[in-house]
Formats: C-alpha cells, sequence, structure tokens
C-alpha cells in the first residue's frame, strides 16, 4: 500500500535538480562575464584564471567596438531583420498549410509532414552553395531576404507541425458551430480557430526566430559580406579579432533572446485553451 | 419568419455505412418537432444534413420552399444548438451572444444580446467567461446565441442530456415555454422518451437511418407501426404473443384464457406490474391492482391489442 507521503528527501530531490540544472544552464553565461568584464590579467593572460576575478573593467567591453567589432550595430541589424522574416513567414505560410494539413483524411497529413521533416536532414553546407549561385543570379546574395528564405527551409516543417498539432487537438464542433452561426470561411479561420491555435503560433515563431538567430552555415555562405551576428563573432574569435570581443558580443547576442522569450512567454501558457466544450 | 422545412429522398451514408435512407419528410411552420431514437439511429447526422455540415449523397432539403442543399451552413439562416453547446472559449458569454450578428454585420448589436440575455435570465453573467458559468447556465448562452439572429429554424442536439436531472426538468419546461413564445419552428434531437413526450407536437421515431413512424406521442403510444417501436416506446416494453402485442394495461389479470408463471411485482405509482412467463416461453409486464408473489399462477385476458405481421410491421 504505498503512502503519497513523501519523506524529507523526497521533498526536497526536486529543488536539488532545479539547483543544478540551473547552475549548468547559467555556468557558461557567468563565464562570458568572467571574460568580458574581467580584467585580461585575471582572465584569459594567465595560466590559471581566477573564478571570482577582483578587478573588473569596461574596457574590454569598449574595445569590442573597434575594428571589427565596428561592424555590431549593423550585424545586429542584420541579424535581426532575417530572424523576423523567418519567423514572419514560418507563422503566416505555416499556418496554412498546417491548417490545410490538419483537414486531410486520417494519418495523411502527418505522412507529409514526415517526408517535409525528411528535407531539414540534408545538411545545409550541401544546399547552402549551389543556392548561392542561383541567388547571385537573382540578386539575392547577401541580402536578409535571400538568407532568411534559405533559412526558411529548415525552420517550416516543425513550424507547421507544432501547429497542426494544436489545430488537430481544436474540437471540428467549434468550427462547425462558427459557420452555422453565419461566418464564412475566412471568418471561422480568422476568428475562432486562429485565437485557440495561438500558443502553438507563438512556439512556431519563438522557435523559428531562435533558430534563424543562431543560425550560422547559411548566413556564412550565403551572407558574408555583410554578416549576421554568430559570423561576426566567429571573425571576432579567430585570428583576425580577439577572445575578449567575442565574448562581449556572445553575451550580447543572449539578450534580444531573453526579451522575446520573456515577452511571449505569456502567450505560451495556453491558459485559454479550456474549452467551451461541455460533457 | 417560420419555416416549412422539407426533406426529399435524402440518403446519406459514410463509407459503406448507409446512414440515411430515401428520408422524405415535412415539418410544419412553428412546429415543435421532436426525433427521437436510440444512439446511432441517425440523429446527429440528420441534423448536420439540414444545417449544411454535411452534404446528402441523395435528395434535396428545402426550407420555406428554397432549395437549400447546395448552399453553405451560414447561408441557411439556421441556428443550431450541439449537445456540448460549442461556446467559443476565447470569448466571454457577451461576445458568444454577439458572435452571429457581428458575422452577418449587423447593427443594434448590444440592444439586441441584452434584450436576448434579459429574456434568458443570463444578464447578470454577460461579461464572465465562458468556462466560469455552470452547465445549466452555458446551455441558456447556447440558446441564447442561437435567438438572437432570428433565425427560421432552430435545431437542437440533445441540448437537455447534458444537464443534471433537476435542472433539466426545469429547463425542458423553459424550452417549450421559449419555443411558444418565439413561434418558430424547432427540430429536436434526443433519445430521451419523456422529452419527446411532454416537448414534441409531433415526433418521429428515427431507426436505422428511417423514420419508422411520425406522430403525436399519444399515437404512437397507443397504435405502434411496428414491433420494434412497441418495443421502444413506453416505460415498459410492449408485450408479445406471437404476433399479438399488447400492452401491460390491455388487459384483465385475475381469469381470463391466459396463464402466467409470476417471477416478481414491481410498484410504480399506485399500481403493480408483474413480471413473469407464460409456458410457451414469452416474458410479460401485466398491469394489476394487486400485487403477487413469486411462483403464483397469474390469469389474464387480453382486452385490446395490435396484430403485427410477420414482417413487423401493420
Amino acid at each position: 500500500m504505498a503512502s503519497e507521503y513523501k519523506g524529507p528527501v523526497q521533498a526536497y530531490v526536486i529543488w536539488i535538480g532545479i539547483a543544478v540544472f540551473t547552475f549548468l544552464v547559467l555556468l557558461p553565461i557567468y563565464v562570458l562575464i568572467v571574460i568580458s568584464f574581467g580584467a585580461p590579467s585575471q582572465t584569459v593572460a594567465t595560466y590559471y584564471p581566477y573564478l571570482v576575478p577582483t578587478k573588473w573593467t569596461l574596457k574590454n567591453f569598449i574595445s569590442s567596438f573597434t575594428g571589427i567589432g565596428q561592424n555590431f550595430i549593423s550585424a545586429f541589424y542584420k541579424s535581426l531583420e532575417t530572424a523576423f522574416l523567418v519567423a514572419g513567414l514560418a507563422i503566416v505560410l505555416g499556418f496554412h498549410a498546417a491548417y490545410g494539413l490538419s483537414k486531410l483524411p486520417g494519418k495523411l497529413g502527418n505522412l507529409i509532414i514526415g517526408v517535409l521533416f525528411f528535407s531539414t536532414m540534408i545538411p545545409s553546407l550541401t544546399v547552402a552553395i549551389p543556392l548561392s549561385e542561383t541567388f547571385l543570379r537573382l540578386g539575392l546574395y547577401d541580402s536578409f531576404i535571400g538568407l532568411g528564405l534559405a533559412q526558411e527551409l529548415i525552420v517550416l516543417p516543425l513550424s507547421v507541425f507544432l501547429m497542426m498539432g494544436a489545430l488537430q487537438s481544436l474540437p471540428k464542433q467549434l468550427e462547425d458551430q462558427a459557420r452555422v452561426d453565419g461566418a464564412s470561411f475566412g471568418q471561422a479561420l480568422y476568428r475562432i480557430i486562429f485565437p485557440l491555435a495561438i500558443p502553438s503560433v507563438i512556439a512556431a515563431f519563438l522557435l523559428s526566430w531562435l533558430m534563424s538567430w543562431d543560425e550560422f552555415t547559411f548566413a556564412v555562405i550565403i551572407s558574408p559580406v555583410h554578416p549576421t551576428l554568430p559570423i561576426l563573432i566567429y571573425l571576432a574569435s579567430s585570428a583576425r579579432g580577439n577572445i575578449l570581443t567575442a565574448a562581449s558580443f556572445s553575451l550580447l547576442v543572449t539578450i534580444p533572446v531573453i526579451v522575446l522569450t520573456l515577452v511571449l512567454s505569456k502567450f505560451l501558457r495556453g491558459s485559454y485553451l479550456t474549452s467551451g466544450l461541455v460533457g | 419568419m417560420t419555416a416549412k422545412l422539407e426533406l426529399r429522398n435524402v440518403s446519406k451514408s459514410y463509407g459503406k455505412q448507409l446512414v440515411i435512407s430515401d428520408m422524405s419528410i415535412e415539418i410544419e411552420k412553428g412546429e415543435l418537432f421532436v426525433v427521437l431514437g436510440s444512439s446511432g439511429a441517425g440523429k446527429s447526422t440528420l441534423l448536420k444534413l439540414i444545417v449544411g455540415i454535411e452534404r446528402p449523397d441523395e435528395g434535396k432539403i428545402l426550407i420555406d420552399g428554397r432549395d437549400v442543399t447546395n448552399l453553405p451552413p451560414n447561408k441557411r439562416n439556421i441556428a443550431m444548438v450541439f449537445q456540448n453547446y460549442a461556446l467559443y472559449p476565447n470569448m466571454n458569454v457577451y461576445e458568444n451572444i454577439a458572435f452571429p450578428l457581428k458575422m452577418k454585420r449587423l447593427v443594434n448589436i448590444d440592444a439586441k444580446v441584452k434584450e436576448v440575455a434579459e429574456k434568458l435570465k443570463i444578464a447578470e453573467i454577460l461579461n464572465k467567461r465562458v468556462n466560469q458559468i455552470s452547465g445549466g447556465q452555458q446551455q441558456r448562452v447556447a440558446l441564447a446565441r442561437a435567438i438572437v439572429r432570428n433565425p427560421s429554424l432552430f435545431l437542437l442536439d440533445e441540448p437537455l442530456s447534458n444537464l443534471d436531472a433537476r435542472v433539466r426538468y426545469t429547463a425542458r419546461s423553459e424550452l417549450k415555454r421559449i419555443q411558444r413564445e418565439l413561434d418558430q419552428t424547432f427540430v429536436f434531437v434526443t433519445h430521451d422518451q419523456k422529452e419527446a413526450e411532454t416537448l414534441g407536437d409531433r415526433v418521429g421515431i428515427l431507426h436505422q437511418g428511417v423514420f419508422e413512424q411520425i406522430g403525436k406521442f399519444e399515437e404512437i403510444y397507443e397504435k405502434p407501426a411496428t414491433r420494434w417501436i412497441g418495443d421502444f416506446i413506453g416505460d415498459f416494453p410492449m408485450n408479445f404473443i406471437g404476433n399479438t402485442g399488447f400492452r401491460p394495461e390491455w388487459i384483465q389479470i385475475g381469469s381470463g384464457p391466459y396463464v402466467m408463471r409470476v417471477d416478481y411485482s414491481e410498484s410504480v405509482g399506485g399500481s403493480y406490474f408483474v413480471h413473469g412467463t407464460t409456458d410457451d416461453g414469452n416474458s410479460l409486464i401485466l398491469k394489476s391492482e394487486v400485487p403477487y408473489a413469486a411462483g403464483d399462477l397469474a390469469k389474464f385476458s387480453i382486452v385490446k391489442s395490435i396484430n403485427f405481421p410477420d414482417d413487423g410491421k401493420t
């Protein structure tokens, strides 16, 4: 007869787990902070770097923006516009595709999505070079539109899959009821179905945005002249730059991610997924 | 605007399964017509065909003489209340009721919503979310949403089955009252005989995709058209000896040519219903003013009966 009573040990196990997990996640960020703001003599210039430096400085951070670092603002902007294009396209194209697929009989929709996922198994590198050749001819080379379209390939199947799942779990009766109540097909889709699928739409948006923000392979091949931020960080940490710049920029790269996640998190809770159906 | 609803030779199959079979029926203006049948008889399919969510394989559907068979649901001007109400979860009560008016871009929405809410006594909950109100209130919101657009026809799919017994009783009489007040045509689907009996002007018995009998409930009770209906309708199933069918109260117990061995007596209302078996194996239920004990022999004569020929239909 198992008891529900949790002993003192079991009650704390979950807290210990959370603490360990948080520690592991925050540790790399901590390292970045130390390298960015600690005196180089205590961090990168010695054999035994201090775990907690005693001398802090803003000089590393400020000098990052010289040399290669001058391009920080334009790279930041490039990453930003590409990411929003990718995420926007993902939900506009993806939502309608997901709706259509969710209406297919039986498992046909899932089958099609499975096939589309297959395409994401192809390494980006093999596609990137022929793609840039075509883009050169189309005038899309080095543009955020070209890069966005290429990244869309990776991002679209997952977005469609996420939204399809949500749409399939919506009761068909709500849509029927809307039509009976006088809604046209479009009105039923955008006034009833779409609002109820919003958590999945936001999730797809966020995931696509993140995948684009971090994306490297397409970015370095299709858009090298005006690079995105990950490319800039790479250049900064190789021979032409230095590790201090790389660390500072890496920290900055995470800020939009945190902001966006916080802003969108309230839509992800799905508290208004509770259905109006009874019984 | 009330409607005469007409189905002409309507058939519908799902895959190989024939659900509605060559059905023709006319429902009068202002009538409360009840479709009574057990699960799987095709009741929900029938409603879906009328409202336009499904298309018939064959046949026509006419409202007030207008052929709506090929019209989508939003052009038929029919209101439907689903069994589980299908309230829009992302809107509150007011917005749910206003929705049909918004879709048709009507004016004076606020006044109309408030008027219907008053009539159905849900004016106080207009700004609550739909998952914060009780089942009975949800049902009234669904009804309000249907009524507010003044449609020519109302379809209700088992609207009382999700309510608990106490609420169901009052909701039943309220529905009747609303229908009378609105003087509109209602088609009401249920598996509950009591609802059919108390609410319907006419009742249609739906069995295996066909209306086996249509008429007033009392008429169907007294003169069932088929053996199946005799068995299905009534507090107790009809008794059968061979092809002769008779209701428990259509006999005189105490003396007569027939005999049955009693299993037990049940007391219902002021009378007794005696369950037993005849020698040739028929299980019968007879109405009696006095109880019989198990093992007794009860003699009875049949005062009234209906003869069902071998194919099961009179």
